[in-house]
């Protein structure tokens, strides 16, 4: 019988390096982070392909030695950290050294290099982790670390990668992110020789926020600082005005170390409580200054991760220091949004969402295209554990005879009226039909989008509307280009990080399409690089962002309209996102509620 | 404490006005009344909702004492009009603290005490400083704004695209609006007196108030004063001042054609009918209406594949060659409504590039419509 053993920490190590590199976004981030480390002023990162052919990184910090660069090579070499005490109090980006061994493993490396008070600088050459060569050379002080060919021997890793302006996009985020950690290193970026990025290294956070939302973006943000207990709270977060339906740009650094926290975020969010739109999230650029002892941020092989000493503490003053902020620029929440733990897990998506990353929700709304089969309503009986039994199966399908009978005018359905603005009340028969109008008017509009098929009718615009995106995003959006021009939106990159919209489908020209326009991209940005989303998908997002809201209050002759297309839908119980649509109260259940029987 | 007298009519008519700036949405109580204020041998009415609209009138009256006060807006409008025509008294009544609770509103027999906040609890916003002047006949602002405002956005999410942009310059003002699908000018000769040209967006729902209480036949002058971050626009006894949009208005001289490869003149209220009756199947496809030029023939047809199809055909002056385009039918609609003239040329170069309507005979109107494509 195996007994679990403790591993040797060498051996921890060892599995924990296999991770550090993904792909050329990971080798960007470790090596700005090498070079942040080794105190340089200014940072170059310059790719090609992506960083798929080539990744180089420029600085001007201290350089090493011919020893020191054959060292660092080497697994477990690091000149930040020598004892375990040292680790409890990390300074540094790095202080596994593991970082270079790793990526020299995989790749093609070069490493330039010259300390500032040595005569000659070096170079050394490294393929699939074998030195091959180390020559005098002259060079300027600092460090240039070329890596050529990642995964040039792991085809099965280089294989994953994704398209090159997926990949693009991904570095260009970390070089974001890393300009924002330290906005007093200036940075450049270039792709294939056009600089796409760059900051000043002025210290000034709004101008390195600028540089990524572009000037009009940064004037929404505001000002957040507190200093309390040991530590500082500093920097910017959105104007309830911006918002976004992810968490993707709520930027976190923890004494200059980007790091993502479900309790950050948390405490950022319930901050603005009812200021935000359900769902909706907004962005930041926050830093925490903290002594070191305080935190360990080596809970994660890529170092992302961190957990505080005093969690709750730590989230109480995030909180209070955001409130304060934009109480200071006249917002003050009137209340709390329902947390995300009290939730329903299912009300927790966000409105509009595409269908969700898990494999079941997903096949659900392939069947829902599929119209009501009997393998439909059992599935949804599956996924509703109350429905279980085998009657209530029975019972399903002849709901689905009563509404096909009811949209064909064998059964007459009359609009009673509309509850709390959200809900129309109906009859159908001995029933009493409880409808949720948006969802409603979703279902309505998912399938006129499939019927219309190749028949969408995109509306141009006089004024080009101009999106700033994350470049991960933008990549997104370049990449699903034609999928988007099939839903009506005709769009053009525009230089920078900037999306130029000239076409934007007919059907939501009412509605508020940038918002539509950026949820949409912003979920083809989550699903990466490999996982393309399907029409159905796509179909299924703008149905819900152009269908009417809960909240709108419907004239007779609208809800009349609204119910009669819902029933002559495929599956009028269901909207495009798995959710239920109608709920049917039957005269035996309120016979036997008010004891009749 | 205020008490006046003043006529039923007045008041009446004056509630009625200024009532539309209480918008019912504020959080702010208060702002769901009119501000009332004795003095000067006028009774003051002011409304606010703080952002984009302050109605600020002011109707003749015997003061017998100064005061102010705020009471409902729906409510003093009902009573306003409930009563008979002749002398209405208004008088604050206190509490036993002292405190202004009500207002007793009698006329004749009737007699009512209307629960009231006191005066000092509403903002009343400052009136502009002055900035730059500019003075122009009601019955042609109220046309301009007719013009125009239709064509704002009502997506409260692009602040910008919910007014319309006045610039000023020294030979006229030049009123622009769009919701991005498209967008319109219109250009009035005047003598402003400026030296710099300036620039202001004002919101369309502040501008439609505007338009409502402004005299489709006098031209009277009403005065437009316009400071960094406010404008006013002023009648002999009504005032109405509106914040301004912040923001950059879209370049709109760079999206507007200067040339075209072909023109259709047509009557505009037979193309009004037209359109109308296409699109009562246009509506099921996105308002889809196709334009076809041929001859001296403009064929209309929309087409659904739930509802059916419709056409017709309009006489019009052709030129250049056969044209096919299709455009939101609601789009043209809402242009012709408020068209100066009879006839409308309508300008084209391609299915994709933007079309222009302008009134036939006219320079200082334009409209640019963009098309609709398949894809
Ligand atoms: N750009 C650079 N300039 C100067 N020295 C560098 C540079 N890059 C790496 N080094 C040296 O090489 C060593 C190894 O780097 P490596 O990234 O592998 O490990 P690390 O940064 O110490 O830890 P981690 O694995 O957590 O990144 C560093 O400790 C540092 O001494
Ligand atoms: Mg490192």
């Amino acid at each position: 019988m195996p007994t679990v053993k403790v591993l040797p920490e060498d051996v921890a190590n060892r599995i924990a390096a296999g991770e550090v590199v993904e792909r050329p976004a990971s080798v960007v981030k470790e090596l700005v982070e090498n070079s942040i480390d080794a105190g340089a002023g200014r940072i170059e990162v310059n790719i090609e392909e992506g960083g798929k052919k080539l990744i180089e990184v420029v600085d001007d910090g201290c350089g090493m030695t011919d020893q020191d660069v054959v060292v660092a090579v080497q697994r477990f070499a690091t000149s930040k950290i020598s004892t375990a005490d040292d680790l409890q109090a990390v300074v540094t980006m790095g202080f596994r050294g593991e970082a270079l061994p790793s990526i020299a493993a995989v790749s093609r490396m070069r490493i330039i290099t010259r300390p500032a008070d040595g005569d000659e600088g070096y170079v050394l050459v490294v393929n699939g982790g074998q030195i091959e060569d180390l020559r005098a050379i002259g060079c300027p002080a600092g460090t240039t670390v070329q890596v050529a060919e990642l995964f040039f021997n792991t085809p099965a890793r280089r294989k994953f990668l994704g398209t090159t302006a997926t990949e693009r996009g991904h570095c260009q985020e970390w070089v974001s992110r890393l300009a924002l950690a330290r906005p007093d290193i200036a940075f450049k970026f270039t792709h294939n020789g056009t600089v796409l990025f760059t900051s000043t290294g002025s210290g000034d956070l709004l101008s390195v926020l600028a540089a990524i939302y572009g000037s009009t973006g940064a004037r929404q943000f505001i000002p957040i600082s507190l200093q309390a207990r040991g530590l500082a709270i500093s920097g910017f977060i959105s104007s309830p005005r911006l918002f976004r339906s992810t968490k993707q740009h709520q930027l976190f650094f923890v004494n200059r170390r980007f790091v993502r926290s479900r309790m950050l975020s948390h405490a950022l969010t319930e901050a603005y409580g009812m200021l935000l739109p359900a769902a909706k999230n907004p962005l930041c650029a926050i830093h925490i200054d903290i002594d070191p002892h305080s935190v360990d941020p080596n809970v994660h092989p890529t170092k992302i991760e961190v957990r505080f000493r005093n969690q709750a503490e730590v989230h109480n003053l995030l909180s209070r220091a955001a409130a304060e902020a934009l109480a200071a620029a006249g917002y003050r929440s009137l209340g709390q949004r329902p947390s995300a733990e009290a939730e329903h897990p299912r009300d927790r998506l966000p409105a509009g969402r595409l269908a969700p990353a898990d494999e079941e929700q997903r096949s659900r709304i392939r069947r829902l295209r599929l119209g009501p089969s009997r393998d439909l309503l059992d599935d949804r009986q599956a996924g509703l554990e109350v429905y279980q039994s085998a009657p209530l199966a029975q019972e399903a399908h002849n709901q689905q005879r009563l509404w096909q009978a009811a949209a064909e005018g064998d059964v007459p359905v009359r609009v009673l009226g509309q509850h709390a603005d959200r809900y129309i009340v109906a009859q159908l028969g001995q029933q009493l039909l409880l409808i949720d109008q948006h969802r409603a008017a979703e279902r309505v509009a998912y399938e006129a989008l499939e019927n219309a098929d190749d028949q969408v009718r995109s509306q141009l615009l006089v004024v080009p509307l101009t999106l700033e995106l994350s470049a991960t995003e933008l990549a997104a959006a370049e990449n699903h280009q034609q999928a988007l021009a099939k839903l009506g939106f005709v769009i053009e990159p525009f230089g920078g990080t900037s999306l130029l919209v000239r076409a934007v489908p007919a059907v939501i020209a009412d509605r508020d399409v940038e918002q539509i326009l950026r949820g949409l991209i912003e979920e083809m940005a989550q699903h990466g690089a490999t996982q393309r989303l399907d029409d159905s998908q796509l179909r299924a997002s703008i149905a819900c962002h152009g269908a009417l809201k809960a909240g709108e209050k419907l004239s007779q002759d609208e809800m009349e309209r609204l119910v009669a297309d819902l029933l002559r839908t495929q599956a009028p119980a269901v909207c495009p996102h798995g959710d239920p649509v109608i709920l049917t109260l039957g005269i035996d259940y309120l016979d036997r509620r008010f004891e009749r029987r | 404490m205020l008490s006046v007298v003043c006529q039923q009519s007045d008041l009446y008519e004056m509630v009625q006005i200024v009532g539309r700036g209480v918008t019912g949405r504020s959080s702010l109580p208060v702002l769901n009344n009119i501000y009332l204020e004795a003095g000067d041998d006028s009774l003051r009415l002011l409304s606010t909702d703080m952002e984009y609209l302050t109605i600020d009138g002011k109707i003749d009256a015997q003061v017998e004492e100064e005061g102010a006060i705020t009471i409902g807006a729906r409510i003093l409008g009902e009573v306003a009009g409930a009563l008979g025509e002749g002398d209405v008294h208004l008088e604050t009544q206190t509490s036993e603290g002292g405190q202004a609770n009500a207002v007793r509103i009698s006329s004749g027999v009737a007699s009512y005490s209307i629960n009231a906040l006191p005066a000092d609890e509403f903002p009343v916003p400052p009136s502009v400083e002055e900035g730059t002047a500019l003075s122009i006949p009601q019955n042609l602002l109220r046309e301009v704004i007719q013009q125009t405002v239709f064509a704002a956005s009502a997506d409260e999410t692009r602040p910008i695209l919910t007014g319309a942009l006045f610039s000023i310059k020294p030979e006229g003002l030049e009123v622009v609006a769009t919701d991005t699908y498209r967008l319109v000018l219109r250009k009035v000769e005047l003598e402003t007196g400026i030296a710099q040209p300036c620039q202001a967006i004002v919101s369309a729902r502040a501008l439609n108030e505007l338009a409502r209480v402004l005299s489709p036949v006098s031209d009277e002058a009403v005065e437009v004063i316009l400071s960094e971050r406010q404008i006013e626009f002023r009648l002999p006894d009504l005032k109405l001042g509106s914040r301004l949009i912040e923001g950059e208005f879209p370049k709109y001289e760079k999206v507007i054609p200067t040339s075209h490869e072909k023109e259709i003149l047509c009557e505009v209220s037979e193309l009004q009918t037209a359109l109308r009756r296409v699109l009562i199947v246009a509506r099921d496809d996105a308002n889809r209406v196709v334009f076809r030029g041929k001859q001296s023939q403009l064929q209309l047809s929309a087409k659904s594949s739930d509802v059916g199809e419709a056409g017709e055909t309009i006489g019009a002056e052709l030129q250049g060659d056969d044209i096919e385009i299709a455009f939101n039918a609601r789009y043209i609609l809402e242009m012709l409504g408020v068209c100066p003239s009879e006839r409308v040329v309508i300008r084209l170069s391609g299915p994709l590039n933007p079309g222009i309507i302008v009134p036939d005979g006219r320079d200082d109107y334009i409209y640019v419509v963009m098309p609709m494509q398949i894809m």
